[in-house]
Order: C-alpha cells, then structure tokens, then sequence
C-alpha cells in the first residue's frame, strides 16, 4: 500500500461515498457498461459514467480537471487493442495514461487512482468487476487529497 | 511556502497541453518503427524514458511560470515555492526567457526578479 493509502485512512471516515468518474468509449466500453446495466449485476453505485465516441477523446485536460475537482478516482475504459473503432485511438489512450499516472504522482496521488481498462463491448461481467475492484481500491485509498485525504 | 496541489495540478495541465509533450506522445509509432528522418529509430525503452525526461522539464518550466504569473519573483523565491534546485532553476530560466515567456521584472536587493509574460492561450485555463 502506498504512503498516500496509509495517510488516507485517518480521514476515511465511515460514511465515506468516493466520487468515481468513468469515461467509456462508445463503441465497446459504454456498450458493456450498458450489459452490464440490462444484465442486473450488482455493482457500487459511486460512479458517473461519461460516454466519449473514443478513449482517446480523453484528454488529458480532462482527467487533471476532474482531479482539481475532487474526483476521488478515473477509470478510462476503452476497446481492446486492434480493436479501436478508430484503429489506433486506444494505444494513444495508452501514452497518455502511462504519462498521467506520472504527472499525478508529482502532486501527491497515487497512480491507482487513475485506471485504463479495456473493455469490450460483451464484456458486461468484466465492466462489473472492474467497478467493484476500482471501487474497492479507491475506498482502500480514502477522499482525494483535494478533498482532505493523505 | 511550498506550491499549492492546485498550483501543481495547473501545471500538469499545462505540460500535457504542451506542444513537446504532445508531439511526442503523438509520434510513437513514428519514432519507434520507421524512424526520424535520418531513417534512425528507438527503442520502445529509450522512447518512454525520453517522454518521461521532456514531461519531467515540462513539469518543473510550468510549475515556475505558475509561480511568475502570480507577481515577480527572484530565483530563492521560485525554489522555496517549487522546491527545485536554484541551478536548476537557473537553467530554466534561460531557456524561458530565450522563448519569451519570461522577462527581467526589476531587481530586489541584488537578485533580479522574473515575471512571466501574458500568455497567448489562456483559454484551457482550470477554474
């Protein structure tokens, strides 16, 4: 576990409800989101789901704005590799999220906070246990930094 | 007074914004396979440490501007706010002002002071 995750549980409080934000790409993520939604799996409903037409649409901007906001976690969920409705958006998706979770360690987060997954679009049961292992992993973490956490 | 976590977000922003961390992120596959012009290319290993290396820099000249948009500052104030070496920020500070994104403000005791010069896009600014 690391520093940040240690430091959180003191402001962990009992009735902590973590703000978990989640951009899918349109094609196979949001997809999956929605079989997962119409199969009844049970998930944690501390999440928003943000549909983007690609994961690669998921500027950077946006990930550090919704930090700065007090976004406790972001899972960017897009199609598998080779499978990009764009050919290549999700392997740029890829750089951009190996860059990010370095920028975001620099001001004091630990790179769990933010997550890439792929999910496909027939994936239901997979977009479930993402949520609930993301979930899981952010309430281990405690509230953002900007929201008074370690 | 060490730089605030909203402070240090802004400058993320800005280096992921940026022009060389962009173009770099953008020309993976170009670098990696086909190679530069000169027909030389690098390892996926050489690629992420030279993307890490220009983020890294970024980081640190945005942090600074940051710093000099607020009010003038000598180099001993711009490293008890970022916690940067003061030859680092030196090195900084030139490659700043030869891109004219900085500019000698006025001397305080016999430290000279930077501001940072008005930014042409302030559009993608974080509220």
């Amino acid at each position: 576990m690391s520093s940040e995750a240690k430091g959180a549980h003191g402001a962990e409080g009992e009735g902590f409800e973590p703000k978990i934000i989640v951009f899918c790409c349109n094609w196979c993520s949001y997809a999956g989101a929605d079989l997962a939604g119409v199969s009844r799996l049970q998930m944690p409903p501390y999440f928003r789901v943000i549909r983007v037409m690609c994961s690669a649409r998921v500027d950077p901007e946006f990930v550090l704005r919704a930090f700065k906001k007090g976004a406790d976690g972001i899972l960017v969920a897009g199609c598998h590799p080779a499978d990009c409705h764009y050919i290549g958006g999700n392997y740029r998706t890829r750089r951009r999220i190996a860059l990010l979770k370095m920028l975001i360690q620099q001001f004091g987060y630990d790179p769990d906070r933010l997550r890439l997954e792929w999910i496909s679009a027939g994936e239901g049961e997979k977009f479930q246990k993402t949520i609930t292992e993301f979930t899981e992993t952010i309430n281990e973490l405690g509230p953002t930094p900007m929201r008074g956490g370690g | 007074m060490r730089m605030n976590r909203k402070a240090r977000i802004e400058a993320a922003r800005r280096t992921v914004e940026g022009e060389r961390v962009r173009w770099l992120l953008g020309k993976k596959g170009q670098l990696t396979t086909t190679g530069n012009v000169f027909g030389e290319a690098i390892t996926d290993a050489r690629y992420g440490f030279i993307v890490q290396k220009a983020a890294a820099v970024e980081l640190e000249r945005n942090s600074l501007l940051v710093q000099m948009e607020r009010s003038p500052r000598t180099v001993h104030e711009l490293h008890d706010a970022t916690g940067i070496s003061k030859p680092e920020i030196v090195r900084h500070i030139i490659a700043l002002k030869k891109w004219r994104l900085i500019e000698q403000a006025g001397m305080k005791g016999q430290s000279p002071q930077y501001t940072a010069l008005p930014r042409k896009t302030g559009a993608g600014e974080v509220n």
